[in-house]
């Protein structure tokens, strides 16, 4: 009987051992009360939309979908050559702008726009809700994430030039879209609201975050699509001669302009107002592996996604000022083409053959090491240039391997597009003294001379120095969308390149080729808006497409 | 068999034969002190002799078994002994010799074969008293296939259960399986209990394996609750039985080779259509006839290898097993020792494992009894650092014009994305490897209360381990990467893969190491209580259950050695500085849940049965974490009845059954997803702040704290029958289930400008499926040749009642449609003409002659993929299937074959991706990425030349023939011989020579041959593949000698 009773013992020893509880916690995320107890760890939330920038910016994906799929693809700056999707989806849009529907847009970011500006507004709440710290530092928690909220909208806004202004965490559906002027004044607010509240400089160990030059240089960009001129010309002035605490300017054009888009203002580049910043080895991005011509090896894939065209290097100027004669270059020719007498920022932004790059010569003749094919030979480019042009805007030329792992700084927004800003809102406020001014300040880093100008001489000069200035920056598309030249300047025109065959040990033949393989299409709707995406106008009943979609 | 050679007996399995000879000597010492020789013939009542009969003197541990011709010959101590015969499927009978020496005697079969014992949940029930569904299959028709991994064994084998194998890789070949087809949008897996546990069975040794059944209904399945709605699967092992020790040894080993893979163009063949291809679309063809000559002779950097043919080589297999087998009164046990080797037909991918089983029973007192449950074992798998399916897709996208080599360097082809050689990557990449030990136990108290007759009480502890070490070794190599010019091949060499060091820039070696452990701990506590008073037959169980899964995790990878002669990771120089180079993770999943069950039987002929389950799951918010899961389920044994039993005399039984039931699952529900987290957006930095590269936090999932688990409401009925005493056998069943709150997305409900602030999923989709399972079976005798027959027919069709559609047009919509069922265009055939181009609706404005032309379905003039899809094909998951299994015996040969196959479902060449999108692939565009391309495909592609062409047009281009369509659908049904063994059993005067009870030796296949529609690939290739491991054909040839 014993027996039983010892048995019956471990038993019930057992059954107490086994409870029944089911808590748990997981152990790979933490609770929102816990990340709004310190700033600190506010701050490594905050972090979270600082990312927004690699992600918009030109290094990132959002822009078209794909990273190293640029904006400036559409135009006449920059020809890719992949024959497929993703890579070749600008050449299948400046081909066939009907492919751009409500359904499937690559240059819309509606969907993930949205996503962010919930989270955006998720934090708002949580600063509202837990935050017990400091009301200065709320205060300038808040100032950066209305920056990222007014960042965001501004994207939907030069596609779809309106929106629905949300500005707090809804589940509501139906939300009606803004007007656009209301559109315009809620991204200003925000930015006004930043400008006013963010410090103009940032303690060491801040670095890197949002500043008052930040946002008003941002505000000039965003009055300038707004047609805001008066704004404009007063944040990118206010911009220009901020002084920190020592009452030295905060911003400066940088002597060499190679510096001004490929440096960090951390390394001594004034010029860079807004930036984020790569580092080995978790924070890196693929342009060089996308972009660098396929000579300089090393890598698996040659991708070489794109090259300038002809047109883009007929945009620049001799170093004297004035244009080369570029007529036999027109045709077939062994001449080799002027590119010595343009003034540096032509040989700062495109390799052309022959050019010297990475202690090389770039080959970028038929069979050279970076090699040349016709358009459409191949699917892909396999690192040959298909216009006979690299661009060398995005690279770094102290890389010697060619991998996905690349740390160039992104600069989002730098002192010389304030001055273009600056100097385009004066002009149409026929403010030409001070439109003159600025756009001499640009080109008198390079060297080139100036002669002042006025009303549409000035105007069209400062588009063109835009172009030539800002060229591969993410820029140009936008701008032609602005300025209502898309439609006149991209439409019913195939764009060039230069087929170039080596001839003898230093002699090459220049063909002038077409490397369109259909004419472009850019149908005047286009130029004005982007179609709301269909996911919105079925499950929201408060919105219709937009007119002529 | 095929001529390839079999190696017996390699690597660690010579020691066996040391091992067994030692076997040899040591039991056959057992010599006896000679009395009195008995002799006799053993008969079944139809006066068949019985072969193979077990006969055992009473009291003595010493026995025979009958001959062929069912003599047997037996010494006995003393003449008034009683001897006991014992026969599968017969009843057990006593004789007392009293003085006889010469014995014939007659067994009487059993006639409850029905009586068989079915394992059920938490116990075991007789076949006869059952009102739930349930099948069964038992060791010996597990054994009827080449040892493999088990769930491939079941094919075709159990009603009621679908397997589908889509890959032949070594250590991953198990196939998934489905309980009555799928009835969620999420997982369908079904829950798998080895002895009562929650574990896996796949990589069992089969000789370990007693019984495998999977409980179907709700009345079967309701006391696991919260985890059964996809079905349970029961694996119960070996037990050891009472009679003196008996050894078994088997052995086997096999040959492997693809079922089925297509051929792609050879070099002059490739560079031939690819000009073609090149004038077709418009460009100047690449190949100049100097180049083409060049790849005839071989000569200026071409050649011409077939790469398919250097991966592929012959795989072989290898098994062996030992177990002893037998007890007494008190003490029963059941040992086995398996070694299991499987070398991959893709080269040096690798597989073995060794399994290691001890199960005890004893009698502690009279009422106490104990078991003791331990299993092990080893998974090695030893493959390239790569992934099959990769070395698959590099193998048939290379150029075949190139050479193996160029200046004594492996050569490399780069279509479009990356370098490619198939046969660097199996033999210079490095090596990945794992190493899985796997400890399980249980340990069971069982109490048989000595106050209350039929009552009584269980302990069961299981607590299980098992670790996991992997290494992945990363070797820098270099290829010479072919170019083509505009006329000629150029080559250079590159680095194929690695790391740099970032000081030197140097290609680097890397080695990975990780560990990762999981332990589950386990008790159950029941009540079990069984009588009979007068004819109600009455039995209850009450069981509470608790266990606690916990997993842990890490890994390294660092990064450059000085010499790479010794991989350890002490000898590196640094964590590895691309991404973060190490991880770590841990999970701990709790469960508990209260079980009951209360059958009843009135004079064995009126049955009832309820049973359920209280559960509760930490996935769930504390407040809803609890439900209950009833059924209820009644039978009637008509057959019971003395009118039926006169009006129908031929009819053995015959009983109907039907039942009602809940069940749960909580498998597609996240943990934590009531609460609001936050969590790190990566494991690595995300932003520079100050210098310092910091992290990033964003929100998680927003929170749902009304997530709950999916219910499904099943509904059976059936009967079974045997007729002409067991000549036919006759199982049938009809079920229909509706799962309710199924996890739905609800994305495509909402407006992209609310953000997804929303729960992303909550509990909204409801499905229903219906379906039969039909098994008939056949036992007959014509002279010395048995025969039986099993065959049996499932068919579950099912039907989205209610789903989240995002905004697509209606005739798109899924509602009454079943899971899995495939969209795409409709194919009209091809364009012959830029007329008939212009006058039709295209996709894009690319189209040419050649391409295919779709069906413009809403109207709008112009094809486009977000409008003009439908449903065009069935789910890849077969809607029916069904097996025939036929096994004969005649005199010492035995033979079965199992004839297994689909229906009602369809295989598509390309379409959607789950979730990514869409593309062709290798096997439905043309030189796709550039690469080669199977050779049907090109031959049969459209040229002007040939106009009735099957396939688009020839191209080297992306064209729009790459959208899911129905050119590119197969009918997936197939039927297929999945295995076939024939058996030969030594003469007993034979195996008497070296004192072995049986010697059996047989050849068996399995997947020999498939009829099925699509002649390039086997019909269960995963759909949309670009290049996979391919399924696989064994022969096998095994010897099983007992003792």
């Amino acid at each position: 009987m014993k027996k039983y009773y010892s048995v019956i013992g471990v038993v019930v020893g057992l059954l107490s051992f086994f409870s029944c509880s089911l808590e748990e916690v997981p152990y790979d995320k933490y609770s929102e009360k816990i990340i709004w107890s310190t700033p600190e760890k506010a701050n490594l939330y905050l972090n979270g939309f600082y990312t927004y920038f690699s992600k918009y910016g030109q290094f990132g994906s959002a822009q078209f979908g794909t990273q190293g799929v640029l904006t400036d693809g559409m135009t006449y700056a920059l020809k890719y050559a992949s024959t497929v999707p993703a890579y070749g989806t600008p050449n299948d849009y400046a081909y066939y702008p009907d492919n751009i529907t409500s359904q499937q847009n690559s240059l819309d970011v509606w969907p993930g726009a949205y996503d962010r500006i919930r989270r955006i507004h998720e934090f708002m709440d949580g600063l509202n809700k837990y935050a017990e710290f400091d009301a200065s530092i709320k205060t300038d928690l808040e100032a950066q994430i209305r920056f990222f909220r007014a960042y965001i909208y501004f994207q939907i806004m030069i596609r779809h030039n309106q929106f629905i202004i949300l500005d707090k965490l809804t589940s509501e559906k139906n939300n009606p879209l803004g007007s656009t002027e209301d559109c315009w004044k809620f991204i200003e607010t925000d930015l006004e609201f930043a400008a006013e509240n963010l410090p103009v400089t940032r303690s060491s160990s801040d670095a890197g975050r949002l500043t008052k030059g930040a946002a008003l240089a941002y505000l000039s960009r965003v009055a300038l699509f707004a047609k805001q001129w008066a704004k404009a010309k007063t944040a990118a002035q206010d911009c220009i001669n901020l002084k920190d605490e020592n009452g030295a300017l905060v911003y400066e054009l940088n002597s060499s302009y190679e510096d001004s888009f490929r440096k960090s203002y951390f390394s001594g580049n004034k010029e860079s107002i807004i930036e984020f910043q790569y580092a080995s080895p978790n924070i890196t991005h693929d342009m060089d592996l996308l972009f660098a011509p396929g000579g300089d090896n090393g890598n698996s894939a040659k991708v070489t996604l794109a090259g300038p065209t002809q047109e883009m290097v007929e945009l620049y100027e001799l170093k004297t000022g004035g244009y080369p004669d570029w007529s036999q270059w027109h045709s077939t020719t062994t001449e080799t083409p002027p590119y010595d007498q343009l003034e540096p920022r032509f040989k700062a932004s495109i390799l052309y053959n022959d050019a010297t790059w990475k202690g090389r010569k770039i080959q970028a003749y038929i069979d050279g090491v970076d090699g040349f094919h016709n358009y459409g030979d191949y699917q892909q480019s396999n690192g040959n240039t298909v216009t006979g042009y690299f661009l060398k805007k995005v690279l770094d030329e102290n890389k010697t391997v060619i991998d996905g792992q690349s740390v160039t700084p992104y600069i989002e927004i730098r002192l010389a597009e304030v001055y273009l800003n600056l100097a385009e809102a004066a002009n149409n406020l026929s403010d030409d003294a001070t439109a003159n001014s600025a756009i001499n300040s640009v080109r008198s880093r390079v060297g080139l001379p100036w002669a002042d100008k006025s009303g549409t001489d000035l105007g069209n000069a400062i588009k063109h120095e835009r172009k030539v200035e800002l060229a591969f920056e993410g820029h140009i598309f936008w701008d032609l969308r602005r300025w209502g030249l898309a439609p006149v300047e991209l439409n019913d025109v195939s764009f060039h390149g230069l087929r170039i065959t080596k001839t003898g040990g230093t002699t090459f033949q220049y063909e002038y080729v077409v490397v369109d393989d259909h004419d472009r299409k850019f149908p005047e709707l286009l130029g004005k808006t982007f179609p709301l995406p269909l996911s919105e106008l079925n499950n929201n009943s408060s919105v219709e497409q937009l007119p002529g979609w | 068999m095929k001529k390839n050679k079999i190696t017996f007996l390699k690597g660690k399995s010579r020691y066996l034969i040391p091992f067994l000879c030692a076997c040899f000597i040591f039991f056959s010492g057992s010599a006896y002190a000679q009395t009195t020789v008995i002799q006799g013939k053993v008969k079944d009542a139809k006066g068949e002799n019985l072969i193979g009969v077990s006969i055992k003197v009473k009291g003595v541990n010493s026995g025979v078994m009958t001959d062929v011709n069912g003599n047997f010959k037996l010494n006995v101590p003393k003449s008034n002994a009683t001897l006991e015969f014992f026969y599968i499927g017969f009843l057990n009978q006593e004789i007392a010799l009293k003085g006889k020496t010469v014995l014939n005697v007659t067994l009487q079969e059993d006639m409850k074969l029905l009586d068989e014992v079915m394992v059920v949940g938490y116990g075991t029930q007789k076949k006869s008293s059952m009102t739930g569904s349930v099948a069964q299959i038992d060791n010996k028709q597990l054994m009827q296939a080449p040892p493999a991994n088990i769930s491939t064994m079941l094919a075709g084998r159990l009603p009621g259960l679908t397997a589908v194998q889509s890959s032949g890789k070594p250590g991953s070949d198990d196939a998934s399986l489905l309980v009555r087809g799928s009835s969620t949008f999420g997982s369908t897996s079904p829950m798998v209990i080895v002895d009562g546990i929650p574990r896996s069975f796949n990589n069992l040794d089969p000789n370990e394996i007693q019984s495998i059944s999977i409980l179907k209904d709700a009345s079967a399945a309701a006391v696991y609750g919260m985890q059964a709605a996809n079905g349970v699967i029961l694996v119960t092992t070996k037990k050891g039985s009472n009679q003196k020790a008996s050894i078994t040894y088997s052995y086997s080993s096999g040959i492997d080779e693809n079922t089925r893979f297509p051929e792609f163009l050879d070099g002059p063949q490739f560079a031939y259509y690819w000009n073609k291809a090149m004038e077709l679309d418009g460009k100047t063809p690449t190949f100049t006839e100097s180049m083409l000559n060049s790849i005839k002779a071989g000569t200026d950097g071409f050649g011409n290898t077939n790469w398919l043919k250097q991966i592929f080589k012959t795989g072989t297999t290898q098994h062996h097993n030992v177990s002893v087998d037998g007890g007494n009164d008190r003490t029963k046990y059941f040992i086995s020792v398996g070694y299991y080797d499987q070398e991959g037909n893709v080269k040096n991918f690798g597989f073995n494992r060794f399994n290691f089983r001890s199960n005890v029973d004893t009698k502690i007192t009279d009422d106490l009894s104990l078991n003791l449950n331990i299993g092990g074992r080893q998974e090695n798998r030893n493959n390239p650092n790569t992934d099959p399916s990769t070395v698959v897709f590099n193998a048939i996208q290379m150029y075949p014009f190139l050479p193996m080599e160029y200046d004594g360097m492996e050569v490399a082809s780069v279509p479009q994305y990356g370098l490619l050689n198939p046969v660097a990557l199996l033999n210079n990449s490095g090596y990945s490897k794992s190493e899985m030990n796997v400890f399980q136990s249980n340990l069971n108290l069982k109490w048989n209360v000595p106050f209350v007759k039929g009552l009584n009480l269980n302990a069961l502890v299981s607590y299980d381990h098992d670790y996991t070490t992997s290494s992945a070794f990363s070797v820098p190599y270099q290829l010479n990467v072919a170019a083509l010019g505009y006329d000629k091949i150029t080559y250079t060499s590159q680095y194929a893969a690695g790391f740099k060091d970032p000081n030197t820039n140097e290609y680097e070696s890397t080695l990975y190491e990780g560990f990762s452990k999981a332990e589950r701990l386990t008790g159950q506590f029941s009540m079990n209580y069984a009588n009979k008073i007068g004819l109600h037959d009455i039995t209850a169980l009450f069981l509470y259950e608790y266990g606690k899964y916990r997993t842990h995790g890490f890994g390294v990878t660092g990064q450059g050695f000085e010499f790479d002669d010794i991989q350890e990771l002490d000898l590196t120089n640094r964590i590895i500085n691309y991404g973060k180079g190490y991880s770590g993770m841990s999970t701990s999943t709790p469960r508990a849940g209260y079980v009951g069950r209360i059958t009843y039987a009135y004079d064995n002929k009126y049955l009832a049965e309820v049973s359920g389950r209280y559960d509760g799951s930490y996935r769930f918010k504390p407040e809803n974490r609890w439900a209950f899961f009833p059924a209820v389920s009644l039978g009637y044994r008509i057959s019971e009845e003395d009118f039926f039993k006169d009006a129908v005399p031929f009819m053995d039984n015959l009983k109907f059954r039907v039942s009602w039931g809940k069940l749960g699952s909580d498998a597609n529900v996240g943990a934590f997803q009531f609460y609001n987290y936050i969590k790190p957006i990566s494991a690595n930095p995300q932003v520079v702040i100050g210098g310092q590269q910091q992290k990033a936090y964003m929100t998680d999932v927003v929170p749902n704290p009304d997530l709950t688990w999916e219910v499904s409401t099943n509904y059976n009925a059936g009967f079974d029958a045997s007729f002409w005493h067991g000549l036919l056998g006759v199982e049938f069943d009809v079920f229909y289930k509706v799962t309710e709150n199924i996890l739905a997305s609800q994305s495509g409900n909402y407006p992209s400008s609310v953000g997804n602030y929303f729960p992303s999923t909550i509990n909204y989709g409801i499905v229903d499926n219906r379906g039969f399972e039909l098994a008939l079976t056949n036992n007959s005798q014509f002279g010395e040749v048995n025969f039986s027959a099993r065959g049996s027919l499932n068919w579950a069709r099912n039907k989205i009642i209610r789903i989240e559609d995002s905004d697509i047009p209606a005739y798109q919509r899924s509602i009454g449609r079943s899971l899995g069922e495939k969209d795409g265009f409709v194919a009209l055939g091809l364009f012959q003409s830029q007329e008939e181009i212009d006058n039709s609706a295209v996709v894009g404005s690319n189209t040419l002659p050649g391409d295919i032309k779709y069906k413009d379905l809403n109207g709008d003039g112009k094809i486009d993929y977000d409008q003009d899809r439908t449903w065009i094909g069935h789910s890849s998951i077969p809607e029916m299937t069904f097996g025939l299994n036929l096994a004969a015996s005649y005199r010492n040969f035995d033979f079965s074959a199992l004839f297994q196959g689909a229906a009602i479902c369809d295989n598509a060449l390309m379409g959607n991706y789950p979730g990514i999108g869409w593309d062709d692939t290798q096997f439905t565009r043309t030189f796709y990425n550039g690469g080669n391309s199977p050779v049907y495909l090109i031959e049969n592609s459209w040229t002007p030349e040939n106009t009735t062409a099957k396939y688009p047009r020839l191209s080297t281009q992306y064209r729009y023939n790459g959208y899911a369509n129905t050119m590119w659908l197969f009918d997936g049904s197939y039927l297929r011989l999945k295995n076939l063994q024939i058996g030969y059993t030594i003469p007993k005067v034979a195996s008497d020579m070296i004192h072995a009870q049986r010697i059996r030796c047989y050849i068996a296949g399995s997947n020999l041959l498939t009829f099925s529609h699509n002649p390039f690939l086997d019909p269960e290739a995963p759909d949309v593949t670009n290049g996979y491991y391919p399924q696989q054909k064994n022969y096998t040839a095994g010897l099983t000698v007992t003792f």
